[in-house]
């Protein structure tokens, strides 16, 4: 079992899914270094504002390792006042008994895009599980895109994540996921063999009015990933939650082409979350690049109907 | 002779009367996203819809199956506020707007016609509450209320949702997929073999826990509700 009174010593929160009934198979301590260990048990606190001048700027910044955020640059061609920011992993790929927790604040009217550097591969793991709390808090009239490379679950990984979003009703969010199946020209082939990956993502007002809870729970050696209606014949899937008033939902909504591509092997899907809370968006797809793509520009339609702008094209090299 | 081991004779009429196609509840209005899928031509057989059907059934079972087994036992409780809370929490979780549409309307009949065949002060305050909006008046708590009132056990509710399930599915693919009677019926069979491992699953499960993971689905019901074509509301 974990040896709790290791993992308390932490200064940073405690990331803690042992109460979650999915992970229960997977609660032994490593082997290696025990859960959360230094290196383990990643922090990262940001907090956007305006500054004096009006111009959105990171004012606050805490992390543990092995996360670390870049700093903040204004490369976005259409959004040049927008500060936008890489999250990086020291340690590699997430790793037995890792523990993650990020919190995100963007204050009254601030704007931010947050991305990672690279894609967050999911390694192997025997003992125990990683886990992941986030907590997106956005005031009023504030907005963000958050936006982060795949997810890749290796062969036997166990991966629960838990996010939180508050979000005033005149804010907007972006915030985009893409699980692939796994390393999937890696030997032979590793689609579907990871063991779980459970995530769940609820969303808030300020005053504490719960808005909706989405959770998704993959176990392919329980579900058939494969059955029609599940990921049938797709290898990749994306999951954006887009929570902005009621007005530009609407039209976002409209404006947004739904298809089931049979050909490309391409397919996306829009509805509205409960309670007028913004949008729910999902592709599937074969490969990461188209997938991106179709979430990259539905996140340009989000931006030039809030902001007035829309997303610059990727960078070629990403 | 045994003629009646678990159930009293009218509780098991009362099974008989929810679960039958005439009871007014407007089941036979959805498709839950068949429509677009034969139109796809993703289901378009026996074997395909016998898959998606599963699917649905499995989706339905770990959060309307969930839903509904904790509105049952908070009924036996006497415990308003909890079967308040499961309705309130599966209209969070339900994340397609059709399919919240479903089931509000579907639960508002049925608690219409609860109020008329139970007079019990639990049904009178939901349908109250639904009206004023104060709760969502989903139709797996109706389930759950009925069922409980009704002297049945939460293993003959949970049948009855999955059976409500496939059969909607089933009867509007007898109507917008090349199948038969015959094919329908056997994969009404095949799938009742499953009902007990949903439940063995669904029945542990706390609120909190409910989960769905059917993004082929979830897109097949989105071009439904972007699209024109209605012989069925999803």
């Amino acid at each position: 079992m974990i040896k709790t009174d290791k993992f308390k010593t932490s200064s940073v929160p405690e990331v803690d899914f042992s109460t979650a009934r999915e992970m229960r198979p997977y609660l032994r301590e490593p082997e290696q270094m025990y859960v959360g260990a230094p290196g383990k048990h990643g922090y990262l606190r940001l907090g956007f504002e305006l500054d004096a001048e009006g111009k959105s700027i990171l004012r606050d910044l805490d992390r543990r390792v092995p996360l670390i955020a870049q700093q903040e640059l204004y490369f976005d061609e259409e959004m040049p006042q927008m500060p936008c920011l890489y999250i990086l992993s020291s340690g590699g790929p997430n790793v037995d008994g890792d523990r993650y927790q990020q919190d995100i604040t963007v204050r009254k009217n601030a704007f931010a895009w947050i991305s990672t550097g690279a894609a967050t591969k999911l390694a192997e793991m025997r003992y125990n599980y990683s886990g992941m709390i986030q907590n997106i808090v956005l005031e009023e009239g504030a907005y963000l895109e958050f936006m982060p490379e795949p997810i890749y679950p290796c062969r036997h990984t166990r991966f629960i994540s838990d996010t939180r979003i508050c979000v005033d009703k005149t804010a907007t969010l972006f915030y985009s996921e893409i699980y692939m199946g796994g390393r999937k020209y890696y030997k032979d082939g590793e689609l579907f063999e990871y063991d779980i990956l459970s995530v769940c993502s609820h969303g808030e007002r300020p005053d504490g009015e719960p808005l909706f809870r989405e959770k998704f729970v993959i176990d392919p050696n329980v579900i058939p990933v494969r059955q029609l209606g599940i990921m049938g014949d797709f290898d990749v899937f994306a999951n954006v939650i887009v929570m902005t008033p009621k007005e530009h939902a609407d039209r976002i909504y409209e404006a947004t082409g739904v298809f089931m591509d049979s050909e490309k092997k391409l397919a996306c899907g829009i509805t509205h979350l409960p309670n007028d809370a913004g949008l729910l968006f999902k592709v599937l797809g074969m490969e990461p690049g188209p997938v991106k793509k179709l979430v990259r520009d539905f996140c340009s339609r989000v931006r030039l109907e809030v902001k007035g702008h829309p997303v610059p094209p990727e960078f070629p090299w990403r | 002779m045994n003629t009646h081991t678990e159930y009293d004779m009218t509780a098991l009429s009362r099974l008989l009367q929810f679960t039958d196609s005439t009871f007014p509840v407007g089941t036979f209005s959805f498709s839950n996203g068949l429509e677009t899928a034969s139109f796809e031509r993703i289901v378009h057989d026996a074997k395909t819809l016998r898959a998606f059907t599963a699917s649905q059934a499995r989706q339905a079972a770990f959060s309307d199956g969930v839903a509904a087994i904790h509105a049952h036992r908070a009924f036996l409780r006497g415990d308003y506020e909890a079967i308040a809370d499961a309705d309130r929490m599966l209209i969070l979780f339900k994340m397609n707007d059709e399919a919240r549409m479903m089931l509000r309307r579907m639960g508002k009949k049925f608690a219409e016609l609860m109020a008329k065949l139970f007079d019990n002060a639990i049904v009178t305050r939901w349908l109250a509450d639904i009206a004023c909006e104060k709760v969502p008046g989903t139709f797996p708590v109706a389930q759950g209320i009925a069922y409980a009132a009704g002297g049945l056990d939460e293993k003959a509710l949970f049948c009855a949702h999955q059976y409500g399930v496939i059969n909607m599915v089933l009867s509007a693919a007898l109507r917008c997929v090349r199948v038969s009677h015959y094919e329908t019926q056997k994969i009404l069979f095949d799938l009742s073999e499953d009902v007990g491992v949903l439940y063995d699953e669904a029945s542990q499960m706390e609120l909190k826990d409910m989960n769905a993971f059917f993004p082929e689905l979830d897109i097949l019901a989105s071009l439904h509700e972007k699209g024109n074509m209605r012989m069925f509301m999803n």
